[in-house]
């Protein structure tokens, strides 16, 4: 699951290494202490052995299991189970940033515990003097503080070498100075670090002389004779302040190593602090830069970085209004000698424009007004002609109906004539009857009667000759009785047509009358649209006079503009010094000129 | 007036649809418009003919019989005799023929004719 590809792969255990080798380094001291200064009773040394190893071993994996937990944030960004967000970076620099301390505490735990705890096994699994179980129980008081330092001071560097992988991994700058809390604990990490360095080498050589001194007084006393004596003090003298040299020696060097860390812990932040402010007085401002430190110089960096942003950024900003100023005055004098001009130019042009058409407006308006008008009146004369056609329509209802009155009596006639001529069919058909009868009486008298009955054939051919005539009248009735009834008909129907013609024309006068109310209204709005649109073209003329009036003073006022053309020329100036000022970031400020001095 | 037995004096040629007859003008009484009930003279030449509504009626006192239209002859005509045999067709009412016009008129007996066209079946 390691995220080979990630530059914060293993930096959790690279951040812990050297505070292992800080306590195996204190480790060391401590065994040699106890080598030189203590005499283990025959016997009991394997297991003292076997003690201190299993306790240190117990101890270290105990130690690094606190600190692998502590840095669990740090260690999965590495892994790549957790992204590199903001919020992710940032909790894992809150735990490197307190790693050297917690290196610190668990150093200075381990070397007081652990003694003790060798003690007590070493003691309870040998038969050792009450005296040197407590001589080896408290050799951690010795040299668990410088240790403890030690430690720290080891983890320091790495610290801030993980910090600064963090800010390539994409931690803002600005993000770790406000996320981290800064406590000012400089001073009394100096005190404790000056009171480690003094009083460690001072107990180890004070209790180095007095166990030295405290065994030799004891072989003296179990020495047998002065001679023995002399002996013990001769090889005292001679050979056995080798190893008690080289045990100062070795402290005195990690005191020395210790002081140098130190010193680098808190010189090294003040001078690329130093190298940082000498970079803003010379104006290469930029994104701000991380500096490493701890405490007080932590929180000067933070108060550099976050001054150098808002200078970059007061920086922007004053570039950015000198642009638009510079920009601005360009522009205005530019073109500020004629926009006035041009201005009322565009706006004469626009006015004149416009009165030409409140003038096609108004024209229009009239065509439109007259058009109104001949529409009422052609829709009037429609009116008139409908009422006129009504009245036709109502003329020719009473013609036909007088017709058809006129047919009705005229069949009545015919019907009478019809009678009549039935009456003198009858009349004639009796006169042929008797004409017969005489005819025969005529001839029945033989030849006297032959003249009878020659009139009487006459008289018979005369009625028969009636009868014919009447037969023909009577079609001739027939056919007028035919041709009266069809003319009845004919006129009930025009009357019917001329009833619906009628109501039809009746309509269609009552939506002409409508059409002439409309157009009368139409007539009247558009008379009072071209009254309206005559006044304003009234209007537009009056605004054209008064523009080109305004021309004119306006060009007269020329001189006025050139010595307003003048200050802005004068602005244009004091612009663009503005802008090459803020563009050389104030390298030429007074910023530089403090710093340098 | 004169009958002798070849020539007549005094006719009254009738029509009866497409037949004709014609009767001595001496039988005729008067000529009447036909009333109701009447015998039609068509009924002799073909039983269950109509009498026309303005035919003639020739009354014989109290015989009536209905034709279609009449006209007086008052010429003379040649009666041609009929064999006897024929003397007994139409009830006995046929007396000859006469020639007037081109076409041959029977000469019959209006009182002999009108019985018989009340009785039809008996000319048979």
């Amino acid at each position: 699951m390691t995220n080979a590809a990630s530059p914060l792969a293993g930096r959790h255990r690279w951040l812990t290494n050297l505070s292992t080798f800080a306590v195996l380094a204190g480790l060391f001291i401590a065994t040699a202490y106890t080598w030189v200064t203590i005499h283990l009773p025959e016997g009991t040394r394997l297991v003292f052995g076997v003690t201190l190893v299993v306790v240190i071993v117990v101890f270290n994996l105990t130690g690094d299991t606190i600190e692998q937990r502590r840095l669990s944030t740090l260690r999965s960004l590495g892994e790549g189970t957790l992204p590199p967000t903001t919020p992710n970076l940032l909790l894992a620099a809150n735990e490197v940033m307190r790693m050297p301390e917690v290196a610190f505490w668990l150093s200075l735990v381990f070397l007081l515990l652990g003694p003790l705890v060798v003690g007590f096994f070493w003691s309870a699994f040998s038969p050792v003097p009450p005296r040197v179980v407590l001589q080896v129980s408290f050799i951690g008081l010795i040299v668990a503080p410088l240790t403890a330092v030690l430690a720290l001071l080891v983890s320091v560097p790495r610290a801030r070498q993980v910090l600064r992988d963090l800010v390539a991994a994409g931690l803002p700058v600005t993000e770790l100075y406000a996320g981290i809390p800064v406590a000012f604990v400089l001073r009394r990490r100096l005190m404790v670090f000056a009171g480690v360095a003094v009083f460690t080498p001072l107990l180890l050589v004070g209790d180095l002389a007095l166990s030295r001194t405290r065994a030799l007084l004891d072989q003296l006393v179990a020495a047998p004779d002065a001679a023995a004596m002399q002996t013990l003090a001769d090889a005292q003298r001679s050979g056995g302040l080798v190893p008690l040299v080289g045990l100062v020696v070795l402290v005195v060097l990690a005191v020395s190593v210790s002081a140098w860390l130190f010193g680098s812990m808190v010189g090294g932040p003040l001078k690329e602090l130093a190298e940082e402010t000498e970079r803003l007085a010379r104006g290469e401002h930029g994104a701000p830069r991380f500096i490493a430190g701890e405490h007080e110089t932590f929180a000067a960096s933070g108060a550099i970085a976050s001054m150098e942003a808002q200078l970059v950024a007061l920086l922007g900003r004053l570039g950015h209004a000198a642009g638009q100023l510079s920009g601005a005055t360009g522009a205005l004098s530019g073109s500020r000698s004629n926009a006035r001009v041009q201005n009322l130019d565009t706006a004469s042009s626009t006015t004149g424009e416009l009165a030409r058409s409140a003038r096609e407006i108004a024209l229009n308006a009239q065509r439109v007004s007259e058009l109104a008008k001949e529409t009422f009146g052609a829709a009037r004369v429609g009116r008139d002609g409908a009422d006129g056609f009504m009245t036709a329509m109502v003329q020719v209802r009473e013609g036909n109906q007088a017709i058809a009155d006129s047919v009705v009596r005229l069949n009545k006639r015919v019907q009478q004539v019809g009678k009549i001529i039935e009456f003198i069919n009858g009349i004639a058909d009796k006169s042929d009857l008797l004409a017969l009868n005489a005819e025969l009486e005529g001839n029945k008298a033989g030849e006297v009667g032959r003249g009878f009955s020659l009139v009487a054939a006459e008289m018979r051919r005369l009625a028969e000759s009636v009868m014919q005539s009447t037969r023909e009248i009577g079609g001739l009735i027939d056919e007028i009785r035919d041709a009266t009834n069809a003319a009845v008909m004919a006129t009930e129907a025009g009357v019917k047509a001329t009833d619906a013609g009628g109501a039809l024309a009746q309509k269609v006068g009552e939506g002409l009358s409508r059409i002439v109310d409309y157009a009368n209204q139409s007539a009247d709005a558009m008379q009072s649209i071209s009254l309206a649109t005559s006044q304003q073209q009234a209007g537009t003329d009056q605004l054209v006079g008064a523009m080109a009036e305004i021309v004119k003073s306006t060009e007269a006022s020329g001189s006025a503009s050139r010595e307003m053309l003048s200050a802005h020329d004068q602005l244009i100036f004091l612009a663009r010094d503005l802008e090459q000022t803020v563009a050389s970031g104030g390298s030429d400020s007074g910023l530089h000129k403090r710093t340098t001095s | 007036m004169t009958i002798s037995a070849e020539v007549i004096e005094g006719l009254v040629l009738c029509r009866v649809g497409v037949d004709r007859l014609a009767v001595q003008a001496q039988e005729v009484t008067a000529f009447e418009l036909p009333h109701p009930g009447a015998p039609y003279a068509g009924v002799g030449f073909e039983p269950g003919a109509l009498a026309p509504l303005d035919g003639k009626s020739l009354r014989h006192h109290h015989t009536s019989l209905v034709v279609d239209s009449v006209e007086v002859h008052a010429e003379r005509l040649k009666l041609l005799a009929v064999p006897p045999v024929l003397r007994l067709a139409w009830g006995g009412a046929l007396s000859g023929f006469v020639e007037t016009g081109g076409l041959l008129w029977p000469v019959l007996s209006l009182e002999r004719f009108a019985a018989h066209t009340v009785r039809p079946e008996a000319a048979s």
